[in-house]
């Protein structure tokens, strides 16, 4: 039957062959015709003459002989198409089931794709992005150990190296925008003016950067995106050479970017500007804040790349020993630099959506195996008439596949609306890598994805089908209790294959919840209630002076402390939880400096008089800055406890005094404060010290407050006293600690694999709750008799009920056991997400047990409760 | 003898019967297009004539259903001809045809002669 196929399928692939074949038999047919007439004496000329005349018509022979090798197929499969749309529209209920789970199995897994693929699979969108990688200096001795360059560093690389074709920087910043309205942030990335052709980008409209605007006095230029090209100028080619007012400095636009350019795949980005470094950026080989991107030369390999740079460094460690001793470099290829973190978080996805998806099928393929029973008379009756089993397998298969195929396409929906739905549920701001999220969307490669998907659950339930159909017979028809068990063992299998997956989904999905718990659990270092923040900004252009930034916070925090409903409110430079960058070296005065490559790193960070009381960070030893700490007055510091003991051991430090390396200050410390984590929940606490605001300010701060008001009351009112003292700044990210704790990396990853595989497990768990139910429902209906003489002879229907409760349960269990086995084994899979927990930690096993086991019993409590209300007599009079 | 246009209505009618006919001609041995019309009229005494454009059809076609296999010889005059022969399921098909036709050839006679 097969070779059938396959002769036909020749025959349409060779068909150029077969009809040269056709014409030599036709040829030959009447050379031997022309021949034989000959012999009974007619001439040559006449004899082929009537040959060819009895022959007939040419042509029409060839066209017969055509329908008969090729068309034959396509009549065939149009056939089986039409019978199959004809048996879907008889039974819709079946269809609409089938169509559903699997719209919903590939759907999900066509979403995942569409990030997955955006992201981990294809190349950055840039030219040869093989050859870019993402520069780090490193300190071979200690932990924190990745920093950015400094820009000496750089300019050395550049200079000595011998594998690299250019060297591009860049640094995230901020602006306030004024001019289009209320003045408003906008993020910019300054850039070496080289960065757009070593990415291989032209801008769309107007020109790239000279390199001689990448002076400061220079940068007073800006290429803009494209969408913040239609936001604020329309789209309109005029925008070239109009001036944006860029914290209060004004800046030229000279070109609009492609719209598909993302700028190291972050949608946020405004603009681009030249990078217009400060003197002291320019010139301090420690001031580590340059990032850093290379272009190998073509042909050169990463490792080869890496010990050139190596020996550049060894060189800059001989001739800068003071701040260069320790200090390597570390290649990262920049597709893995970019979306290295959010791969292995969108691997547990995928493979959560995966199981879903196998769940999916088995699903399906244990409803066909049920059809089955219902179509079982009518395929054998019309085996037995004649139709072949290849035939009805034929058939099969074509209805399979429609519904696949209506599936298919269900699913481009549900993907769609998936993607759309985790971008509303979600806050864009929660992780850096969600703009990568919104990036999937549904292009060519993703339906072939998709169809591929499709296609493959359609062979598999066909397959399924035709299995069953192959071992079928009209006797086993005739024979119910042969048939019945062989199937019924096919559809257990598939069952307890399903609560396995379901237990392996649900255990990733417990992990998660439990992992997400033990992270908010996580004591930051303050108390998080009723905690509020806004951001604040002042433009150097402004408030040149430190003397202007201190004054005008000092004169900020009296105003908004006096704001009714605030309990207290305060100013610090960077908000825990945000970022533990920023650091100084240090060491402890009198004692000798440390050898380079030695000294103790800190983050440093400048607070308020009232900071420590308005966040609740408990104070150790001795005070917390006070209004007093001023210029004038003597330097003061405070450290966080893990300085303190780092540098003191055991003895108190209140009193000592510390230098800060690079300008070789001196600060007495006054107090010793407790740690706060500053990074994110699941980071160590890193050493801090804290000057004081009013002695060492920053222009950009955070305003916090301990106040029950509500947050646009309290912004507005902040705004207000902020527009009172200068109408040109912009108070913005006002929210909650709480919401500014969600927004962490761990936080928001987890709790979006969390949303994501917690769905997936769902929606696995009640496909496998269907499943058992499917499968208990026949099996009860089939065990009716047996029921049925066993309480006439005087069963209780509680030993019923375990009868029938036990054989569920058996499945279950193994189901859950084997589940529990593979979440186990792929725990390093989830490893990167998880937090305090593991798939094999007792209390994840129990909750998923228990839930396997509820899910179970409601499977098993519609069919055991009609086994127990069986009559007796109605079973045993029937048949 | 019927005339030629006849003979051709004739032939469509029994155009299921002209794949039992070749079927048959091949069960002695294989036979290339022209030898199977040519040994059709001769075992027929000329009754049957097969028209050539509906034989090499039904031949594809039965090619195409995997009843006879069809491979390039040289004949003895040393010419390639295409020669068809049974496959097993074709010598399966022929018989149940052939009983088939018996059947139904005698339930035709059956009534022919009842009337």
């Amino acid at each position: 039957m097969i070779g059938k196929i396959l002769r036909q399928l020749r025959y349409m692939f060779k068909r150029r062959r077969s009809e040269r074949d056709l014409e030599r038999e036709i040829q030959f047919h009447i050379d031997m015709e022309t021949q034989d007439r000959m012999d009974v004496g007619m001439s040559e000329q006449e004899a082929r003459r009537t040959a060819l005349a009895d022959f007939g018509s040419m042509p029409q022979c060839h066209e017969t002989v055509r329908e008969a090798w090729g068309m034959r197929l396509w009549t065939d499969l149009r056939r089986d198409f039409q019978y199959a749309f004809r048996m879907i529209r008889r039974k819709p209920g079946f269809a609409v089931l089938t169509v559903l789970t699997l719209a919903v199995g590939i759907g999900a897994n066509t979403a995942v794709f569409s990030v997955f693929d955006r992201t981990v699979l294809r190349p950055l969108p840039y030219s040869e992005p093989e050859r870019l990688v993402h520069l780090w200096e490193i300190r071979t001795n200690q932990e924190f150990g990745q920093m950015e360059a400094s820009y000496p560093d750089f300019v050395d690389w550049k200079k000595r190296n011998h594998t690299f074709e250019d060297f591009a920087g860049y640094d995230g910043t901020n602006f306030t925008l004024t001019g289009f309205g209320a003045p408003v942030r906008i993020s910019a990335v300054r850039v070496t003016t080289n960065m757009l052709s070593i990415l291989g980008v032209q801008p769309q409209l107007g020109r790239d950067f000279s390199a001689d605007e990448e002076a400061l006095d220079k940068s007073r230029v800006a290429i803009v995106t494209y969408a913040f090209w239609q936001r604020h100028f329309g789209g309109r080619a005029d925008a070239i050479g109009q001036t944006l007012r860029l914290g209060g400095v004004p800046h030229t636009i000279v070109g609009v970017l492609p719209p598909d350019f993302q700028f190291l795949l972050d949608g946020a980005t405004d603009m681009l500007v030249p990078l217009g470094p400060t003197p002291d950026q320019l010139e301090r080989r420690s001031l580590h804040w340059l990032r850093a991107i290379g272009r190998f030369r073509p042909g050169v390999k990463a490792a080869e790349g890496e010990a050139d740079l190596r020996g550049v460094a060894q060189q800059l460690e001989v001739e800068y020993a003071q701040t260069n001793k320790g200090t390597s470099i570390r290649l990262v290829p920049l597709h893995e630099q970019i979306v290295g973190n959010m791969k292995s978080m969108l691997l547990v996805v995928f493979g959560a959506a995966a199981c879903m998806l196998c769940l999916a099928f088995l699903n399906l393929a244990n409803l066909v195996v049920a059809q089955f029973t219902v179509r079982e008379r009518e395929m054998a009756i019309r085996n037995a008439l004649g139709a072949g089993t290849m035939r009805l397998g034929r058939q099969l298969m074509a209805e399979c596949l429609v519904m696949a195929a209506i599936g298919g396409i269900v699913s481009i929906a549900v993907a769609h609306w998936t993607l759309r739905i985790v971008l509303a549920v979600i806050p864009r701001t929660l992780i850096n890598g969600l703009s990568a999220i919104a990036a999937g969307n549904i292009d060519g490669r993703v339906l072939a994805f998709n169809a591929a998907l499709a296609l493959l659950g359609g062979l598999f339930v066909g397959g399924v089908a035709i299995l069953r159909l192959s071992r079928m017979s009209l006797k086993d028809v005739m024979n119910a209790g042969a048939r019945s068990s062989a199937q019924q063992r096919l559809r257990a299998a598939f069952t307890v294959v399903e609560v396995a997956l379901a237990a392996t989904l649900l255990v990733c999905a417990v992990v998660m919840v439990q992992s997400v718990q033990r992270l908010m659990k996580v004591n930051p270092g303050f108390t998080a209630s009723r905690l509020t923040s806004m951001h604040l900004s002042l433009p150097a252009t402004q408030y040149p002076k430190g003397q202007d930034v201190s004054s005008f916070y000092k004169e900020l925090q009296r105003r908004i402390s006096e704001i009714p409903g605030v309990e207290r409110a305060a100013v610090i430079d960077e908000l825990p939880l945000t970022t533990d960058g920023g650091t100084v070296d240090v060491f402890v005065y009198g004692q000798m400096q440390p050898r380079p490559g030695e000294e103790h790193e800190s983050v440093a960070r400048s607070a308020s008089p009232d900071y420590f009381e308005t966040m609740g960070i408990p104070v150790v030893r001795g005070r917390t800055f006070t209004a007093s700490d001023t210029s004038g007055a003597k330097r003061v510091v405070l450290l966080n406890e893990t300085l303190a003991r780092t540098l003191f051991g055991r003895t108190d430090p209140v009193g000592q005094r510390v230098v800060i390396a690079f300008n070789k200050s001196e600060w007495e410390i006054v107090g010793v404060v407790g740690d706060v984590r500053l990074a994110d929940l699941d980071r160590e606490v890193r050493p801090t010290l804290y000057t004081s605001g009013l002695q060492d300010p920053s222009r950009s701060s955070t305003l916090v407050f301990r106040t029950a008001a509500d947050l646009d009351y309290l912004t507005s009112a902040v705004r207000a006293e902020v527009q009172r003292m200068d109408p040109e700044l912009p108070v913005y990210a006002a929210r909650s600690i709480e919401d500014t704790i969600g927004m962490t990396a761990g936080v928001a990853t987890r709790k979006l694999v969390l949303y994501l595989v917690g769905a997936f497990s769902s929606i696995g768990a009640l496909m496998a709750g269907i499943g058992l139910y499917g499968l208990m429902s026949s099996l009860v209906a089939q065990r009716s008799k047996e029921i049925g003489i066993r309480m006439a002879l005087g069963a209780e229907r509680g030993n019923v009920r375990r009868l029938i409760l036990r054989q569920a349960m058996a499945m279950t269990w193994a189901g859950l056991f084997a589940g529990i086995v593979i979440a186990i084994a792929s725990g390093r899979f989830i490893q990167s997400v998880v937090f305090g927990v593991t798939p094999s930690t007792p209390s994840v096993l129990l909750t998923v047990g228990v839930i396997v086991s509820a899910i179970a019993y409601v499977a098993c409590y519609v069919p055991v409760r009609r086994a127990t209300r069986t009559d007796p007599i109605v079973v045993l009079r029937h048949d | 003898m019927p005339d030629k246009t006849a003979r051709r209505e004739q032939a469509a009618l029994l155009q299921g019967m002209l794949d039992l006919l070749i079927l048959r001609t091949l069960d002695v041995g294989s036979l290339h297009g022209w030898g199977i019309s040519k040994s059709i009229r001769q075992m027929s005494h000329d009754v049957l004539t097969v028209n050539q454009g509906s034989l090499y059809p039904a031949l594809y076609r039965l090619e195409a259903a995997g009843l006879i296999e069809g491979k390039w010889k040289t004949t003895p005059e040393g010419r390639d001809a295409k020669c068809y022969s049974l496959t097993r399921t074709g010598r399966k098909h022929l018989k149940d045809e052939n009983d088939y036709w018996l059947l139904f050839s005698r339930a035709v006679n059956d009534v022919l002669k009842g009337t």
